[in-house]
């Protein structure tokens, strides 16, 4: 009975520290619901415009950016259907035609972007609009947000890489051109899944399956399974920061302290593991209730299967950030050993949100995707609600989940060095 | 007094390195025993093992009767540990910290409640103790992190450098603090350190440690008593056992001896090995141990003009533990 009072008194202890790391909770909380409304907004909008989902919205583009970034972002928003974009070089005359009403808006992509991005320094795309466009030039901070929202995880990503490759040593011989070039290709591989979403815009898929199917029942389908694909993907966003907590005390050395205590060595894990165990169950129900309140996402006829499949994942999530530690030899490389693991799994599972769900294709996608914990949690969350599945229904989901979760877990107790 | 700690033969091995090489000696209760060293000499590892941190390759030691590697639960509740490093959680308030760090020792409720507030009393910190550590100042750290090794009443307190990096007047106030915890409360002290001021000031007894092993062990008193009078090092141009003999007999003089001449050190990077560089040794030199200095300067400097030998260094040091290390060693305890 002891065991389970140090158990929970390091799990209060990790509570406490996440309550404090404000820029955490926002990564783990906030930006799940805004991108999940975001996505979730903008496609019942433009379903909602009936008869012709295609709507066409003139746009101005001036891209003053020299870099790669902007020449991408410039890029996708031409590739959008909804939009017919001209090019323009100067920022004035694009205001102007705005002003003149000739555009719905105007979208202006900075000369610093590129340099901004890559030196991590928040940066913003400029959207000008016609105030008597109001609605239409919405839609089309939207659909920017959305693009550009891409190519700063792009930059994000690049930036993670970048760090592990000059803390590992592996690197340590290779010339700037081939730095550059194994940058690229794990860059490659992450980007080949997020231009796939972008090629496919959700709303332009569903509008070709909707022959025989009524309008709604296609869009609240796939918002019923946007928000799992979202939750899911953002669960796994606390690999990295359990990872690194835990060897963050091995470098200060509470661990120490922690090891001089008569608390058994395993209670100290399991406290870590329950807070961050909580955490997911956290997101899950903050982000289901969103859907639910304000999107009318389906929830299924049995929440008893919701609870298990998200206890099953949480179990997956915080077991995985125990092997990241016992293998990762600094905080700082845990942290982001994490963050690529939750990218690259998200879009090896199919939990970017695309249509038809990556777990329903076959091919090599399909095979492929089934190795990754995400694709079995997404499987398990959307035959629950959108199929109204029951528990027994989803027991090969949860089977995989756990017995996934418990080989992490005894990988991690058998390797972590306490001291 | 029966000993609260008696180690024996303890060794750490890591594959080919011994870290620790077969230490012994024993703290009786309510003593404040001292283990000084340089950096790397093996005193955090020593008691890594000791509290049950890592484990002993060999050896054994008992903790007020308790074998440690039998009884190590008995033991933890006896021992505390105040680590070399700053093992808080930066983000969290000072009572925070303090209430986990009593938590994983079992305590809770109100008797938890008031260990805490005894321990900000204790070091001065019950004004602030509700501020994040990372608002702190070093010394105030330090002070918590001491206080942090308190919460569940230790027997036996391990403090692992608890000065490294503080401003003197926090210094003093944990001096103060450990001196307070041993008279008043009777606890016993095992104290690290590589300044020797710190230990000459707070410890009854001192093993000197280097390398893995203890090289001396006893009162800083008798310890200083080796040097007697203290060390004089003279540089001469010529020395032979004949001059040393008529040195040794002087006045005031308890021994004098030939320095061994210092190894030469390796080029730097880029010299040119056929340079001519400043030879290496000089001048021999001959440190004498006196049983007291003043008398011993005057007699041997009298009797090397008499001789008509010049003298080409003179050097006097204080009999201090640091000179005793240098005496024992050859080293200097910092660099
Ligand atoms: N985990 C380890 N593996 C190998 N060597 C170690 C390890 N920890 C400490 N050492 C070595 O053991 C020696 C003693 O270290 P330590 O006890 O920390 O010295 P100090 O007296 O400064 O506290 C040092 O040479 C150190 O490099
Ligand atoms: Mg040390």
């Amino acid at each position: 009975m002891k065991s389970i009072y140090y158990t929970l008194s390091v799990t209060g202890k990790e509570i406490r520290i996440l309550l404090a790391d404000r820029g955490l909770l926002a990564v783990l909380l906030l930006l799940p619901i805004l991108l999940g409304s975001l996505f979730a907004g903008l496609n019942l909008m433009l379903a909602s415009d009936e008869g012709d989902p295609n709507i066409l919205l003139e746009v101005i583009l001036v891209n003053e950016d020299p870099g790669n970034f902007g020449g991408e972002v410039a890029k996708s928003i031409r590739s959008i259907d909804e939009l017919n974009v001209k090019q323009s070089s100067s920022v004035s005359s694009a205001e102007q035609r705005v002003a003149e009403g000739e555009v719905a808006a105007a979208i202006i992509i900075p000369a610093d972007f590129s340099e901004n991005i890559d030196s991590y320094t928040p940066t913003e795309i400029e959207v000008i609009i016609d105030p008597a466009q109001a609605e239409t030039a919405s839609i089309v901070t939207g659909i920017v947000n959305q693009v550009a929202g891409e190519v700063v995880i792009w930059g994000e990503i690049q930036y993670g890489i970048r760090t592990i490759m000059a803390e590992s040593d592996l690197l340590a011989e290779a010339s700037p051109e081939e730095l550059r070039g194994v940058e690229a290709q794990n860059l490659g591989v992450i980007m080949t899944q997020l231009n796939e979403l972008r090629r496919n815009p959700a709303i332009a898929v569903i509008s070709e399956n909707l022959e025989g199917i009524q309008v709604q029942t296609g869009i609240e389908l796939f918002i019923t399974f946007l928000f799992p694909a979202f939750t899911v993907m953002f669960i796994f966003f606390i690999v990295g920061a359990e990872s690194a907590s835990l060897l963050q005390e091995r470098e200060a050395g509470t661990l120490r302290r922690l090891l001089a205590a008569p608390l058994p060595r395993w209670t100290v894990i399991a406290g870590k593991m329950l807070a961050y165990g909580l955490l997911v169950c956290a997101q899950v129900a903050i982000l289901f209730t969103l859907g639910y309140v304000a999107f009318n996402i389906n929830l299924g006829r049995d929440p008893l299967a919701l609870v298990a499949i998200t206890l099953a994942v949480a179990f997956v999530a915080v077991s995985m950030g125990m092997i990241v530690a016992a293998f990762a030899r600094s905080a700082k490389q845990a942290d982001n050993v994490g963050m690529i693991l939750a990218f690259v799994f998200a879009g090896i599972g199919g939990a970017f949100p695309t249509w038809p769900p990556l777990f329903r294709s076959g091919g090599l996608i399909g095979i492929l995707s089934k190795f990754t914990p995400h694709a079995h949690a997404l499987e398990g969350y959307y035959s629950v609600m959108a199929e109204n599945a029951a528990l027994t229904n989803i027991l090969p989901q949860l089977g995989f989940l756990l017995l996934m979760g418990l080989v992490f877990f005894l990988i991690a107790v058998w390797r972590f060095k306490f001291e | 007094m029966p000993a609260i700690l008696e180690v024996e033969n303890l060794t750490k091995k890591y594959g080919d390195f011994e870290a620790v090489k077969g230490i012994s000696f024993s703290v009786e209760e309510g003593e404040v025993f001292g283990l000084l060293g340089p950096n790397g000499a093996g005193k955090t590892q020593t008691i890594s093992m000791l509290t049950g941190v890592i484990p002993p390759t060999s050896g054994s030691a008992r903790i007020a009767g308790h074998d440690i590697k039998s009884d190590m639960n008995e033991v933890k509740k006896i021992n505390g540990l105040v680590p070399q490093d700053l093992a808080l959680y930066p983000t969290l308030s000072a009572r925070a910290n303090l209430n986990f760090f009593g938590r994983i020792y079992g305590l809770g409720g109100n008797e938890l409640k008031e260990r805490v507030e005894d321990v900000l009393r204790i070091v001065a910190l019950t004004d602030r103790a509700d501020q994040k550590i990372d608002e702190y100042s070093g010394g105030m750290k330090r002070r918590v992190n001491i206080a942090a090794g308190l919460v569940h009443q230790p027997q036996l307190l391990f403090l692992d450098e608890p000065t490294v990096g503080v401003d003197p007047q926090s210094r003093n106030h944990i001096f103060e603090s450990v001196q307070r915890l041993n008279r008043e409360r009777g606890m016993s002290v095992v104290y690290t350190s590589h300044y020797m001021e710190e230990v000459e000031l707070l410890c009854n007894r001192v093993a000197i440690i280097d390398e893995g092993k203890i090289i001396a062990m006893d009162t800083v008193k008798n310890l200083i008593g080796i040097l007697g009078g203290g060390m004089i090092y003279i540089g001469l141009e010529e020395v032979d056992d004949a001059l040393l003999e008529q040195l040794t007999g002087l006045g005031g003089v308890k021994e004098a001896m030939l320095v061994p001449p210092p190894v030469a050190p390796p080029l730097a990077e880029g010299e040119d090995p056929e340079k001519e560089t400043e030879p290496v040794t000089s001048n021999p030199i001959v440190k004498i141990v006196a049983e007291n200095s003043q008398q011993a300067v005057v007699n041997v400097i009298s009797f090397l003009n008499d001789q008509d030998r010049p003298l080409t260094s003179l050097e006097i040091l204080e009999p201090n533990l640091e000179s005793v290390f240098l005496h024992l060693t050859g080293k200097k305890l910092r660099e």
